[in-house]
């Protein structure tokens, strides 16, 4: 009987020592890192950061504007740069965002990049967490045990695959480099540029991207927020970050789209798909075979200082 | 470590470990007494019973209605002194026994076997019957037939007490997938005290730990890819094709044998000794060898109750023939489909037309003609299990034919190719590492047993690392419910019963 209890006991050390590591592990935030971009993190991050309320420019967009070099930006205008922008954002968000610091937020002109101009997957369809149950009852009423018990670990649980398949994200949750990495709302990009091995797929085996419209309800939403500027004296400006050349088919009905409205509201639309000197330099994007291809670092210096030709048009109309 | 779906209490189902938990305490505390082994083995039978039940309430009818017959037969036979009788009774339980298995896991391979064969004269249909297949029934039909003809050979006595038997045949730890015990080695262990043996016992818990992390870790991860590779096989390429066939290979042997590990570790907690079902067979030196190290229980079955049950052989073909039958009923064991025949033959040519040509070769002073033979064995092994893994051989046939789509762009985009079947490729080399772990642990234990040995004799600290490492593998890399990332997309695909349920 001795053993038994002893194997009881030791059992029961080896249970508490792993739920203890998992909640200590659960409770570091490693494994919540990466959904910092999340709307209702970003929300809370946009709304308390005062660098939103003071920038004279803000960029509004999705990877593509994140990727940006801000000191670029800032440098040549001597203006203060924020950028409202997270991996898969929509510009429905970024109107949120802007309508919900109308009183606060006065920026001499807003640039909205053309990728963030689609409809799926909004804030509503976003799921909620509560962090910790905010009773006893609530504890109780969730249904089988095993989310009972796993409920002071479900990040660990949910995200746990993050050390597959986001390992750099957990690395950067372990060493914190966000003061150094994140100016702005700006990031550096990871993003290694198109190599040898890509340019033989293009030239092989290579099916473009097609040309998709831009859903009608988003260019409603876009003449709306266009409308409400132009009342308040806010310059606005739409550009369209450029891809590989060979990466998508050509945009016409997507552009064409965009034209229609930037030319009703009088706003400069700029495709910077049609300057070859970005869109043929592989160096300038990510390897990738998705639909969603992103700056590299050179990329992203090569089309801020592009932006900042076209920024400071749309700056010397204003004035 | 999941919650599995309606009450099923699968050994990877949390519920499980719950009252697991509850009758292990009970069981040492109260019931493992001398006074009290009536108890105890009545308590394993309800518990084996609730176990079977959890499943669907209805097998329970099943599973009742044959053990009862057996049990019966069995006290008959002990009583009957004429010798067409007892074969007549031995004859009754086989027919019934297998009637139970035709009826309810055959029923549509015979109807279709049927309609093909009266097809030659005229188009006929007749209407399948969509019964649901009771878990474990091919276990424990083989298992009631081994104590029968057992009992009818003279090797064990009859069980006399019925509540021994029926727990001896509904035993939960190995009622679903075996190990196929016989007859006088669990018996016996239901009429004794077991000792609660410290060691034993840790062991125990680390061997249902290692066989949880082959299931929930490889063998999950790699049933992604499998799964999806068999869900649209024309989309393979010989890339793809080789690395679902190589996987699966490795799925097949991480889940049944990590099944094995968790049952026979349950059950030495219980102080029951199970029959070891695989030894290390990825390591074999010959095809033989392989099926005498993978499924040990059911192969040994087929040996000594059909095998050895047919007429002495003179001659080498006459021995092909006999080897040739044995493969083709254990192939029809495991599913009713003519692919599983194919696979059971298939398996059977390959012993009696290629072992010959690997053990010339091992003998051979050569290293490397040694090592390629072996390599030529595994292959044709790993290869015939395609017919096992397809649904039909029509399935089959489109995964062998992508072996032709050759494309040297796939090896540039080995990323997007994994990813097109559900696997992230950081997912896939975390699964060759894990992989190359079992196998590394497998080499030990084959080339190294003194290792093997220090190290459950040794310091209890590696041991305690092992459990510690083992549960966090399985926390952070298992591929269980909730699992977001790329194995989230596949959701539908993911492998959520031990694959030897399902026979």
């Amino acid at each position: 009987m001795n053993d038994f209890i002893r194997f009881c006991v030791e059992v029961c050390i080896g249970a508490c020592s792993i739920c203890i590591l998992v909640i200590a592990l659960n409770h570091s935030g490693w494994y919540t890192y990466h959904e910092r971009n999340d709307m209702d993190n970003l929300y809370r991050e946009w709304s308390s950061n005062p660098k939103f309320e003071q920038a004279q420019l803000v960029f509004c967009g999705n990877s593509h504007v994140q990727l940006l070099n801000d000191s670029i930006l800032q440098e040549s205008f001597e203006k203060k740069v924020f950028s409202l922008s997270c991996g898969g954002c929509r510009f429905q968000d970024h109107l949120e965002a802007l309508r919900s610091k109308r009183d606060n937020v006065r920026p001499e002109l807003i640039i909205i990049e053309s990728h963030a101009l689609f409809s799926e997957l909004g804030m509503n369809g976003r799921v909620t967490r509560n962090y910790l149950p905010t009773s006893l009852m609530n504890f109780f009423s969730i249904e089988s045990e095993w989310e009972k018990i796993k409920y002071l670990a479900r990040d660990v649980i949910r995200n746990r695959s993050q050390i597959e398949v986001g390992p750099g994200w957990l690395a950067e949750a372990i060493l914190r480099p966000r003061e150094r990495e994140w100016k702005n709302g700006f990031r550096k990009s990871h993003h290694p540029p198109i190599g040898a091995v890509e340019l033989e797929r293009y030239d092989h085996d290579w099916q473009p991207f097609s040309d998709r419209p831009i859903e009608q309800s988003v260019l409603d939403d876009l003449k709306v927020f266009l409308a409400e500027c132009k009342a308040e004296g806010i310059a606005v400006m739409i550009y369209e970050s450029p891809m590989y050349y060979r990466h998508f088919a050509p945009q016409d009905v997507r552009r064409r789209g965009i034209e229609q409205v930037a030319a009703e509201y009088n706003v400069r639309f700029y495709d910077l798909n049609k300057m070859d000197c970005l869109v043929k330099n592989p160096l300038y994007f990510q390897a990738t075979h998705t639909d969603n291809q992103h700056l590299t670092v050179s990329g992203a210096d090569a089309v801020s200082n592009v932006l900042v030709e076209k920024i400071s048009i749309s700056l010397n109309e204003r004035r | 470590m999941y919650q599995r779906s309606g009450g099923k209490m699968g050994f990877a189902g949390f519920k499980f470990w719950v009252c697991f938990g509850a009758l292990f305490v009970i069981y040492w505390a109260a019931l493992n007494f001398q006074s009290r082994i009536k108890y105890r083995n009545l308590a394993l039978l309800i518990g084996s019973y609730l176990f079977y039940a959890s499943w669907d309430w209805r097998f329970l009818g099943i599973i009742f209605t044959s053990s009862v017959l057996d049990f019966l037969i069995g006290l008959q036979l002990e009583r009957e002194r004429e010798q067409l009788k007892r074969k007549l009774l031995l004859a009754s339980s086989i027919v019934l026994n297998l009637g139970f298995l035709a009826l309810f896991k055959y029923h549509n391979f015979f109807i279709d076997a049927t309609e093909s064969m009266l097809g030659l004269f005229a188009p006929v249909s007749f209407s399948r019957l969509n019964w649901v297949l009771p878990v474990g029934i091919s276990f424990y039909t083989f298992q009631t037939i081994s104590y029968t003809v057992d009992v009818y050979r003279g090797i064990v006595k009859p069980e006399r007490d019925p509540v021994t038997f029926l727990a001896y045949v509904s035993f939960f730890p190995q009622l679903l997938a075996g190990p196929i015990e016989k007859a006088k080695t669990l018996i016996p262990q239901f009429h004794r005290i077991h000792r609660f043996e410290l060691d034993v016992m840790k062991g125990a818990l680390l061997r249902i730990l290692w066989g949880a992390f082959k299931k929930v870790v490889i063998a999950d991860r790699l049933a992604i890819f499998v799964n999806h590779a068999y869900a649209q096989p024309e989309e393979l390429t010989t890339l793809t094709a080789m690395t679902a066939i190589v996987f699966f290979v490795f799925q097949l042997y991480c889940d049944f044998s990590g099944y094995c590990d968790m049952a026979i570790g349950m059950a030495r907690l219980l102080g029951f000794e199970l029959s070891e079902n695989f030894k290390r067979p990825l390591l074999a030196g010959n095809i033989r060898s392989v099926y005498q190290r993978w499924h040990i229980t059911i192969h040994k079955w087929f040996k000594d109750y059909v095998y050895f049950s047919l007429p002495i052989h003179k001659n080498n073909l006459q021995r092909g023939l006999k080897v040739l039958l044995v493969f083709a009923l254990a192939g029809l064991w495991h599913g009713s489909g003519m692919n599983f025949l194919l696979w059971g033959l298939l398996n059977g040519l390959l012993i009696f037309l290629l072992d010959p040509v690997i053990d010339a070769a091992q003998r051979s002073a050569s290293i490397i003609l040694g090592t390629v033979s072996r390599g030529i064995g595994h292959l044709a092994v790993y290869l015939s299990l395609v017919f096992f893994r397809a649904e039909t051989l029509q399935e089959a046939g489109v995964v062998f034919r992508s072996f032709l789509k050759w494309n040297y762009s796939d090896l540039a985009a080995i990323p997007e190719h994994f990813a097109q079947f559900g696997l992230h490729i950081n997912e896939m080399i975390v699964a060759v590492f894990f992989v190359l772990m079992v196998l590394l642990v497998e080499c030990i234990q084959e080339y190294a047993p003194e290792a093997s040995v220090r190290f459950f004799r040794g310091m209890g600290l590696w041991r305690w690392s092992v459990a510690m490492a083992l549960s966090f593998c399985i926390i952070l890399f298992g591929f269980y419910d909730n699992r977001e990332g790329q194995g989230a997309v596949a959701d539908k695909l993911m492998q959520r019963e031990f694959l030897y349920e399902q026979f």
